[in-house]
């Protein structure tokens, strides 16, 4: 007899993350009353982009997000703070709050699960003192904690520029930004620049940008290569190579970038289907009309599918909602077909100015190229000589170098290297990045205590929540 | 390496790390409470290397920590609660 029989509590639609995707789509599934419940495993609201939108703000935000934050707590949809799914067992997702294993069923689930930066590999950037780019701006937004002595920005796209500005509006300057862009990218990219009349304040927004970085008279080294941090149990300091000498700055804090990519490891792990993009360097998710995902039941939207940032975020966001509300039978073919138009058509003219973005903040510090003693996994301390070695051994893809290293089998369950990974099989056998078989994710896609898992044990209909 | 932007007579939480009391902030998370008292590293690496809060996103899993005795949690995605207990269980 089954002892654990239970019904797991329902909801019409479970979205997972409460960024601006998460957050359209919750509130455009409530207009067509369905119930919807959005697990989030962040303390508060708003993703990375909004971010501390729901407190004392520390940051100017985009005119658009502070109504979408509120629009959304007044949508009716039920929020779960801290909530970390880790697995889908037919209908439900399991998930943990604090150690707690939770169950939801759900007809349907939208994935908007956002973006993370682009693992960086060079020599010394596991050191304590070596952060993100992303990770000071999230300590301004979301703890409202700034550097307090000597740092410095390392890297390359909008985000490192956006942060600089936001920590020097609060009084943290940066010691200087040590940018990598690779000389000529501009010119190389302004084939895309046309594409800029589709999206006019997206361009104007990032001239002022630079505008504003450019008076607050920070030093900003050209054309950085060679990038390396100095210091043996802590950061002392950055050194690289800049229009033909070497520098060093001594620092405290090092932050690193490199763009950004899909946080899609959820999706992956539920069985999506997702393919390389050349163009942008990473892996997308592999959608029909947009937001649906290969698997039945699940819906894509924001940047988890394919980066084109906050906004864009919540077009999708609101397109996988109706298509959702369609499916479920709460908005007709012909109300479908009325909303959705517009939502594409202002989609697919901002898109057209991502090119140029995508182009010129192309990926500049790959680790094809990186030092041999730069840790490429993290988590199981894999350093690129060592992938290198097994690939001249004869690993010929991502499952031989994976079993011959252990790269990507610590608790990130390679979040941080898979990307690193295959542009050094690339780079090694001279191949595509196509040509290689993505690593494969199992549930669950975090590490759960042996308890956890027992907990979401339910007897009856359980299929093994590693289906 | 940090500092916080709020009037420090507003850190009225605390928290203890091995044994040793500290002040928080209410709101900012155990990963930049950990960081702005310069307690890092956070933890080692099975190899006894030393790593620290990178991320600050939920993504890198570096800054694990063993909290109120669970083990391996998020220090990142986790608030500061007054009286929480975290050990980094460094080795000498």
């Amino acid at each position: 007899m089954p002892e654990f029989a239970r019904v797991d509590p329902a909801t019409d639609v479970a979205i997972i993350g409460a960024g601006p995707a998460g957050m359209a789509a919750a509130i455009e599934a409530r207009r067509h009353g369905l119930g919807v419940t959005v697990l989030d495993d962040q303390p508060a609201i708003g993703g990375q982009i909004l971010r501390g939108i729901s407190h004392p703000r520390r940051v100017h935000y985009e005119d658009w997000g502070l109504p979408l934050a509120t629009a959304f707590q007044q949508c009716g949809a039920e929020h779960v703070r801290g909530a970390s799914v880790w697995a889908r067992d037919g209908e439900t997702l399991v998930y943990g709050v604090e150690g707690q294993t939770c169950r939801l069923r759900a007809r349907a689930v939208i994935l908007a699960t956002g973006s993370m930066e682009r693992p960086v590999v060079l020599p010394g950037h596991t050191l304590p003192g070596v952060v993100t780019v992303g990770a000071l701006q999230a300590l301004l937004k979301g703890s409202a904690t700034v550097p307090s002595g000597r740092f410095v920005l390392a890297g390359n796209g909008p985000l490192l520029l956006l942060t600089a500005l936001q920590l020097l509006e609060a009084g943290a300057a940066p010691l200087a930004i040590v940018d990598t862009m690779p000389r000529r990218r501009f010119r190389s990219s302004l084939r895309h620049a046309p594409g800029l009349v589709g999206d006019p304040a997206l361009a104007m927004s990032g001239i002022k940008l630079l505008a504003r970085i450019r008076a607050a008279r920070v030093p900003v080294f050209r054309h950085a290569t060679d990038l390396r941090v100095l210091g043996a149990d802590r950061a002392a300091g950055l050194a690289f190579r800049s229009n033909g000498r070497e520098h060093q700055i001594e620092a405290n804090l090092v932050a690193l970038h490199d763009g950004v990519v899909p946080n899609d490891q959820l999706a992956v792990s539920f069985g999506c289907a997702s393919h390389w993009n050349a163009e942008t360097q990473c892996y997308a998710m592999t959608t029909t009309d947009e937001v649906r995902a290969s698997v039945p039941g699940i819906w894509l939207a924001g940047d988890a599918a394919a980066i084109s940032g906050g906004y864009l975020a919540t077009l999708t966001g609101k397109l996988a909602a109706c298509d959702v509300a369609h499916e479920l039978g709460a908005m007709t073919a012909k109300a479908h077909g009325e909303a959705v138009a517009p939502l594409l058509a202002e989609r697919h003219r901002r898109l057209r100015a991502r090119r140029f973005v995508d182009a010129l903040y192309a990926p500049t510090l790959s680790a094809a190229k990186a030092d041999g003693t730069a840790l490429l996994c993290r988590c199981e301390e894999v350093p690129v000589s060592r992938i290198r070695a097994a690939i001249a051994q004869g690993a010929t893809g991502t499952r031989q170098v994976k079993a011959a290293t252990r790269c990507g089998m610590g608790p990130c369950q390679g979040r941080q290297c898979t990307l690193s990974l295959v542009s050094v099989l690339a780079e090694e056998l001279g191949a595509a990045v196509t040509d290689f078989s993505r690593p494969s994710l199992r549930t669950p896609g975090r590490p759960i205590t042996v308890a956890e898992l027992a907990a979401s044990h339910t007897g009856q209909g359980h299929t093994g929540s590693d289906a | 390496m940090l500092r916080s932007l709020l009037d420090p007579a507003d850190a009225r939480l605390t928290i203890t790390v091995d044994g040793r009391s500290f002040d928080a902030h209410p709101g900012e998370t155990v990963a930049a409470c950990l960081m702005r008292h310069d307690l890092v590293p956070s933890r080692q690496t099975p190899t006894g290397q030393p790593r620290a809060p990178y991320c600050l996103m939920g993504a890198c899993f570096e800054c694990t920590v063993e909290l109120d005795g669970r083990t391996n949690v998020q220090a990142c995605l986790t608030p500061v609660r007054d009286g929480m207990v975290i050990c980094r269980n460094l080795r000498a």
